[in-house]
C-alpha cells in the first residue's frame, strides 16, 4: 500500500535536523538551501510556531499539470511525484504554482528539486527526534486519525454523563 | 460490443493528454493520432531556451515515438485532415484515406499571428520548424514586434546569439497583459540594461525590403533590421471545425461545454483551440496556456470514454526570467479588466478596481482586486508563497474572508500556513 509522509507541526521543535539530513542525503553537504523539506516559523499567532513543509505527492498534482517538458511524474512504487532532471529546464513554473511550497529551485543544478521519498525509506522521519515526521501506511495513518477522534469524544463522553 | 475507435486530431499537448488519458481509462479503445508534423510531442515553450542556446534540440522533446507505441498509439504524423464528415463519423485525410472514429478529439491548436509578408527574414515563434528557421538565419539587427512573454523572450535569446535587438510595442508599456505599468517599466529597464533597446506606442506600418526584410517602418520612424520576428500573438486554429459545422464561440475558440464537448455530441475539443471560461471572471476567454490545454485534454479524454469529468475553468499564469529577474504574472492587469468592470457595472453590481502594491524579500507585488477577491497578481523577483495566493484566487476566496481567517485563532492553529499570505494584504 502506498505510505504517506505525515506532519505532526504541534510535536515539531524547529530544530531543522531533517533539513541537514535532507541535504546530506541528497546533496552530500548541509545547506538548507539545498534540502527538500523546510522548517517555517509563524510568527506573531496560530499554536504551532514550526510547521515543517514537504511536498505531499498530490493525487491530482499541479506542479505536474504545469510542467512544459513534462517532468514531473509519480513513481509507480512509492507514490512519489519525482523531477527528471535530464528533461527540466528550470523555469521555475512548478515552484511558483505549488500551493504547499513543496516544489523548490535547485540553485547549483538550475532545475526543480523535490521531495522523492529516499525511495520507500525517508531520513528525515529517522532524524526526528520528537516524531514530529512519520513515514505511515495510509491505513494505519487512516486508523490513528481515528482514534484522535474517538479520545475526543470519550473526552466529551466523560464531561456530559459524569 | 465493438472495441470503440476514437480519433484525436493534433499531437500538441492538448492532442497527447487526451490520447494518454483515453488510454489511462480504456485499455482495449483504438487510438488513432493525426498530426501534420513528423515529430513526437515538444515543448513549444522551451524554444526560446533552445533559440538560445541553453538546450538541445532532442532536449525540446517530451516525448519518444516508443512513448506512442507504449500506449498504443497509432500514429498518422505528416498527415493533415482534410475535412469532418460528421454525419458518417468520419475523417478525410489528405491522401483521401477514410478513417471512421466513435469519438473525436480536436486538438487543432493555435497559430501565431504573422505580418502577412512573404519576405525572407519574417519568423513567427510557434513551432520547432520556427525555432530551426531563426537558427539557420544568419543576422545582426533583429526586429521583434510585440512584447508579449513569447516577443520578452525570443528577445533575450536573440541577445545571448549576439543579435542587436530592438522590441517594438503598440501600446504604451511592454508586457501589456501580464504587467501593468509601473512593473513594466522595472522590466523595460531591465531590458534596457542589457542593451535591448525597446520601442513602445508605435505601431509596425510597413516591413521594408523587396525579397528580404531591409527594415520595418512604424508611424513614427524607420527602423533597420535583417531579421523580423512577429511575437503579436496567438489565434485558435478553427478552420476544420468551422466547416464541419463546430460552433464557435464569441472570442473565436471552439466552444465547448464543461466537459470539453463541442455542439455536436461525440466530439470533444480541447487545447489552444477551445475558449474555455476563466475560473476568476467566469467569462469565456481565450487563455492560450500549457497548464490549461493538459488539463483540458485530461478531462476531455476521459469523458470520451464514458466518464463525467467536469473542467474547473482556465487561468492564466505567466513566468518570464528577464536577465535572472523572475517575473510572474497571474489573471488580470487592472489595464485589461477595464472592459470587464463596466459590463459588470452595467448590470447593477458596481465592482470596486483597486490594487495592493508593494516590495516584500526586495522583490515587488502588485495584487489586483475587483470588488472583494483578488483576481490578477504581478510580482518581480518574488517566488515564494505565490502558489498559495494562485489557489486562493482559483477557489475564488474573497480577500474578506482571508483577512477574517488571520484574525481567527482557531482557523489558523489547523492552516498554519496561511499565515504565510499575511504580509501581502497587511
Amino acid at each position: 500500500m502506498e505510505k504517506a509522509l505525515v506532519i505532526h507541526p504541534e510535536k515539531c521543535t524547529g530544530c531543522h535536523a531533517c533539513e541537514m539530513i535532507c541535504s546530506l542525503t541528497h546533496e552530500n553537504e548541509c545547506d538548507p538551501n539545498l534540502s527538500r523539506i523546510g522548517i517555517m516559523k509563524t510568527r506573531g499567532g496560530g499554536t504551532h510556531e514550526n510547521i515543517p513543509v514537504v511536498c505531499q505527492q498530490c493525487h491530482n498534482p499541479i506542479c505536474a499539470d504545469v510542467c512544459v517538458m513534462g517532468a514531473i511524474s509519480k513513481n509507480a512504487e512509492t507514490g512519489a511525484l519525482l523531477v527528471n532532471e535530464d528533461l527540466c529546464v528550470g523555469c521555475k513554473t512548478c515552484v511558483i504554482a505549488c500551493p504547499l511550497g513543496g516544489v523548490l529551485y535547485h540553485y547549483i543544478k538550475g532545475c526543480a528539486m523535490k521531495c522523492d521519498l529516499c525511495s520507500g525509506d525517508p531520513e528525515c522521519v529517522k532524524s526526528c527526534l520528537y516524531g514530529a515526521l512519520e513515514y505511515l501506511s495510509m491505513d494505519e495513518w487512516g486508523r490513528r486519525e481515528r482514534l484522535k477522534g474517538a479520545e475526543n469524544l470519550g473526552r466529551i463522553f466523560e464531561v456530559v454523563y459524569k | 460490443m465493438a472495441t470503440m475507435k476514437v480519433v484525436v486530431i493534433g499531437n500538441g499537448i492538448g492532442g497527447f493528454s487526451g490520447a494518454a488519458n483515453i488510454r489511462h481509462s480504456d485499455p482495449e479503445c483504438e487510438i488513432t493520432m493525426i498530426s501534420t508534423e513528423k515529430m513526437p510531442l515538444y515543448s513549444a515553450c522551451v524554444l526560446p531556451d533552445y533559440i538560445s542556446g541553453k538546450i538541445l534540440r532532442e532536449n525540446t522533446f517530451v516525448k519518444r515515438e516508443s512513448d506512442y507505441k507504449k500506449l498504443g498509439i497509432r500514429t498518422l504524423f505528416g498527415h493533415e485532415v482534410k475535412e469532418i464528415d460528421t454525419k458518417a463519423r468520419k475523417v478525410i485525410t489528405d491522401d483521401g484515406k477514410a478513417i471512421s472514429y466513435d469519438r473525436l478529439v480536436l486538438a487543432t491548436g493555435s497559430e501565431a499571428v504573422s505580418l502577412g509578408d512573404r519576405k525572407r527574414g519574417i519568423f513567427r515563434v510557434k513551432t520547432l520548424k520556427d525555432a530551426d528557421e531563426i537558427i539557420g538565419h544568419k543576422g545582426r539587427k533583429a526586429i521583434l514586434v510585440g512584447s508579449g512573454a513569447i516577443g520578452i523572450e525570443v528577445a533575450i535569446a536573440l541577445h545571448h546569439r549576439g543579435y542587436d535587438v530592438t522590441i517594438v510595442e503598440v501600446m504604451d508599456q511592454i508586457l501589456p497583459l501580464a504587467l501593468d505599468q509601473k512593473g513594466a517599466s522595472r522590466v523595460k529597464a531591465v531590458l534596457e540594461e542589457h542593451g535591448i533597446k525597446v520601442v513602445t506606442g508605435e505601431s509596425g506600418e510597413a516591413v521594408l525590403g523587396k525579397d528580404r526584410v531591409e527594415g520595418l517602418q512604424t508611424d513614427k520612424q524607420e527602423l533597420e533590421c535583417d531579421t523580423l520576428i512577429c511575437a503579436l500573438g496567438m489565434r485558435p486554429r478553427v478552420e476544420l471545425a468551422q466547416e464541419a459545422g463546430i460552433k464557435i464561440g464569441e472570442k473565436g475558440g471552439i466552444k465547448v461545454d464543461s466537459l470539453m464537448e463541442t455542439n455536436i455530441s461525440g466530439i470533444y475539443a480541447c487545447g489552444d483551440c477551445v475558449e474555455t471560461h476563466d475560473v476568476l471572471t467566469g467569462e469565456p476567454s481565450l487563455n492560450l496556456f500549457w497548464h490549461n490545454a493538459n488539463r483540458q485534454g485530461a478531462v476531455a479524454g476521459r469523458n470520451c470514454t464514458g466518464f463525467t469529468t467536469e473542467y474547473p475553468g482556465s487561468g492564466r499564469l505567466l513566468n518570464v526570467d528577464v536577465f535572472g529577474n523572475h517575473l510572474v504574472g497571474f489573471g488580470y492587469t487592472e489595464s485589461a479588466l477595464e472592459n470587464l468592470r463596466d459590463t459588470k457595472a452595467a448590470n447593477g453590481q458596481p465592482n470596486q478596481l483597486s490594487n495592493i502594491e508593494g516590495e516584500k524579500h526586495g522583490g515587488y507585488y502588485r495584487l489586483v482586486i475587483l470588488g472583494d477577491r483578488c483576481i490578477g497578481g504581478q510580482f518581480i523577483n518574488i517566488k515564494k508563497d505565490l502558489g498559495l495566493l494562485w489557489a486562493l484566487m482559483y477557489r475564488r476566496k474573497s480577500i474578506g474572508e482571508l483577512l477574517g481567517v488571520f484574525e481567527k485563532e482557531e482557523v489558523m492553529s489547523h492552516r498554519p500556513y496561511l499565515f504565510r499570505l499575511r504580509p501581502f494584504f497587511v
